[in-house]
């Protein structure tokens, strides 16, 4: 892991599970504090997979900057009356532009391609790979509130994107269709297991790769599991950061939580005869 | 809900054997241009089942697409973009999906299937 991508430029920081020691101490040590948010604010952190932008064939989006989609982000709509059950929080611009904008410009896994945002809420992870130039975009939710949300937002966009109605542990779709699915699934603090029930599903789906965050205390679990029972054939934590979950235990005093966890990126192996999910 | 994505549901109903592929039943639909991508085309073709993607576009009264096709035709430039009109530029936004084998019936409002389950179906 981390050799495809220190391979291609040593620039691009990675938490590789050998050297995390060395980059703990780059990451933790220098975050930095935004309001709904906290991110590693290392240098080259922050600028990892900007220098590596394939070709792109859409010829507005190829215009897109990191801080413009940030920006874009920052205007969406979010959840209104947050479901604590369902685990509603939404990731915020500064994540979601990054985690896509990697995607995209480090991997190639959104221009062009057909991008599922699992749980999507009110769109952000969906809405940011249509802006970066996704083919076709399906968002997921158990939630019709969210979908609601979500639809408004890819109006205002002048974006065309696909919501479906569905507990994503009901899903059943054709597998390999989808390209790359992106998601911040619940951690499962409410329902445990609900993370890697999502994480099968988006590995039994996609056909290149799967983007999500979980939670750091959780990473060998995490890695073991992927690879030996959810079909995963790699993955790689791309980068550790801070989230910040609105306090949703009445014994946290604090407003709001700061839950450490990593960006991973999955690579799932190709499903035989590509049947029914 | 766009005829790629009906391309890919299943019924999910518990014990459905194929579910493959859902009728749909349009009442209202619309149309919007998008740009023609036939990198894309190409990358997808192998993966759409294709006499399901002609009986959606046929509920939409889109009866361009040949019965049947094969990758020799991607050459074609009237193919790729009858493709693509069929694939991407018509959303459904009122109707359903009906599947054949358990006689459930999906609807699609404002665009959005409901696939929601209900208990004695999971
Ligand atoms: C942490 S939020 C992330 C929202 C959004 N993707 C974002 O990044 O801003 C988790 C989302 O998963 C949805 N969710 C929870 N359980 C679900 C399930 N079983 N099936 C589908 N969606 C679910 C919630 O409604 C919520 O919108």
């Amino acid at each position: 892991m981390g050799s495809a991508i220190s391979g291609q430029n040593a620039k691009i920081a990675v938490l590789d599970g050998n050297i995390k020691e060395l980059n703990y101490a780059n990451c933790i040590g220098s975050l930095g504090h935004r309001r709904g948010e906290v991110f590693a604010r290392d240098k080259g952190f922050v600028r990892w997979g900007l220098e590596h932008r394939p070709p792109v064939t859409h010829p507005i989006r190829r215009e897109m900057k990191l801080k413009q989609l940030e920006s874009l982000l920052g205007t969406l709509q979010q959840f209104s009356h947050p479901k604590v059950e369902l685990e509603q929080y939404p990731t915020g611009p500064h994540i979601a532009s990054r985690l896509l904008y990697t995607a995209e410009n480090t991997f190639g896994d959104i221009n062009g391609k057909v991008v599922a945002d699992f749980g999507c809420g009110c769109g952000t992870l969906g809405l940011a790979s249509a802006l970066l130039g996704a083919e076709q975009v399906i968002g997921i939710d158990i939630d019709p509130q969210s979908l609601e949300i979500a639809s408004i937002n890819a109006a205002d966009m002048e974006l065309d994107i696909d919501f479906i109605w569905c507990d994503i542990n009901k899903l059943r779709w054709r597998d390999d269709v989808v390209d790359t699915v992106v998601m911040n699934p619940p951690f499962g603090t409410r329902k445990k297991g609900s993370d890697m029930e999502f994480l099968a599903k988006a590995l039994k789906v996609a056909s290149q790769a799967v983007y999500s965050l979980h939670k750091t205390t959780t990473r060998d679990y995490i890695k073991r599991t992927a690879i030996r029972d959810c079909n995963a054939r790699s993955a790689d934590i791309l980068c550790e950061l801070r989230f910040d979950v609105p306090q949703i235990y009445k014994f946290h005093k604090k407003k709001e939580v700061n839950i450490v966890v990593d960006l991973w990126r999955f690579v799932p192996y190709p499903t035989e005869g590509s049947a029914d999910s | 809900m766009r005829l790629l994505t009906h391309n890919m549901l299943s019924c999910n109903i518990k014990g459905v054997a194929n579910g493959f592929p859902l009728r749909l039943e349009a009442e209202k639909w619309v149309e919007k241009e998008v740009e023609l991508n036939a990198d894309f085309l190409r990358h997808i073709f192998p993966k759409i089942e294709w006499k399901a993607l002609a009986g959606a576009a046929r509920a939409v009264g889109y009866c361009e697409l040949p019965e049947e096709a094969d990758a020799a035709m991607l050459d074609s430039e009237d193919f790729l973009r009858r493709f693509h009109h069929a694939l991407l530029e018509i959303h459904v936004e009122e109707g359903a999906l009906f599947c054949p084998e358990t006689g459930r019936r999906f609807s699609i409002t404002k665009g959005i299937p409901n696939m929601l389950l209900r208990e004695d179906e999971v």
